[in-house]
């Protein structure tokens, strides 16, 4: 992969750039359920998860004109703005949240509750919750973004290595945390 | 890297990167392969426990996204400009008229300085510190 980055969204971009209708709807077609996924795997609120989509999304607009194709790929850079803007939201929170418990603090390995619960999904989301940020970011970025590991890297800004050693601990805590899910 | 994967290397590929080794990076891919033909039970056992997680988190899917968040973004999206604004701008000849414009508008100035207070249009030409800024101040919103 020495080659310069062929970036799968340069051409649309450009055409996003002039204003055409037709390439903004399919940018947006192409992009916005990603993000929003994104960002509601991140922050685990659907509602929140809009407003980072959309703001990602004014920015990504206000970019288009400016791109300079090369220097890094779109998606890995609209991943990074989603992903900054989820970690914003994620520190307001905890400041808001000093004087009074989070809402959310899992308690782990609990087979009880891994056990009890019924929906399967609600489990995965407590269980992703409960996880440290970098390995939620980590897990969020490969195993539901599906990007490559030099791509989630690029985006967290850390070695291949230290992703790989993310998403290894964050699997385990959540196989654990989820053992008895089918 | 041709060397042989160790057992424990698999483990630790498919705790990262699940069950599914078409998912792990590419450079290790052959790697794994060759180990799947050489150990086949151990490398199944690890990628079917990987795999039944990867199965469990999968459940979990986002909502679909609102009809209100759509036209929110398509509201923010960049506007084509009208194509003979797109011709003008294009041959040259809008920065010329903006440039006529302004020189106009400073000659103005100068003549009537002493007489009046100044207009808003003088207070955007004063402030403006270049010509594309002028241009966005004179013509508004493009």
């Amino acid at each position: 992969m020495g080659q310069a980055l062929a970036d799968p969204d340069a051409e649309l971009l450009s055409r996003v750039a002039q204003g055409d209708p037709a390439a903004v709807r399919a940018l947006m077609a192409r992009k916005l359920p990603r993000i929003h996924a994104l960002a509601f795997r991140m922050l685990g609120d659907g509602s929140e998860a809009e407003d980072v989509a959309q703001e990602a999304f004014v920015r990504a607009w206000r970019q288009a004109s400016a791109w300079r194709p090369g220097a890094a790929r779109f998606d890995t850079w609209l991943h990074r703005v989603a992903m900054n803007l989820c970690y914003d939201r994620l520190r307001r929170r905890r400041e808001v949240a000093t004087d009074t418990p989070p809402e959310q603090v899992d308690s782990g390995p609990a087979p009880d509750r891994g056990l009890e619960a019924a929906d399967t999904s609600a489990a995965v989301a407590a269980a992703m919750a409960a996880l440290p940020e970098r390995q939620r970011e980590a897990i969020t970025l490969c195993h539901y973004q599906d990007l490559g590991n030099i791509e989630a890297a690029a985006v967290m800004g850390i070695s291949v290595e230290a992703l790989e050693s993310l998403l290894g601990r964050g699997r385990r805590a959540l196989r654990a945390a989820l053992a008895g899910q089918r | 890297m041709n060397g042989a994967m160790t057992l424990e290397r698999f483990e630790q590929l498919a705790d990262a990167y699940g069950g599914d080794v078409t998912r792990w990076p590419s450079d290790v891919r052959d790697g794994a392969a060759e180990l799947m033909v050489l150990e086949p039970e151990a490398t199944a056992r690890l990628l079917q426990v990987a795999g039944d997680l990867d199965h469990v988190l999968d459940q979990w899917r986002a909502p679909a996204i609102s009809a209100g968040l759509q036209a929110a973004v398509l509201a923010a999206a960049p506007r084509a400009r009208a194509a003979w604004t797109r011709w003008i701008w294009g041959t040259g000849l809008g920065a010329g008229l903006v440039a006529a414009g302004a020189a106009g508008l400073m000659a103005g100035v100068v003549i009537s300085g002493s007489l009046a207070p100044a207009s808003d249009l003088e207070v955007v030409a004063a402030a403006a510190s270049s010509y594309d800024e002028l241009a966005t101040a004179l013509a508004g919103d493009v």
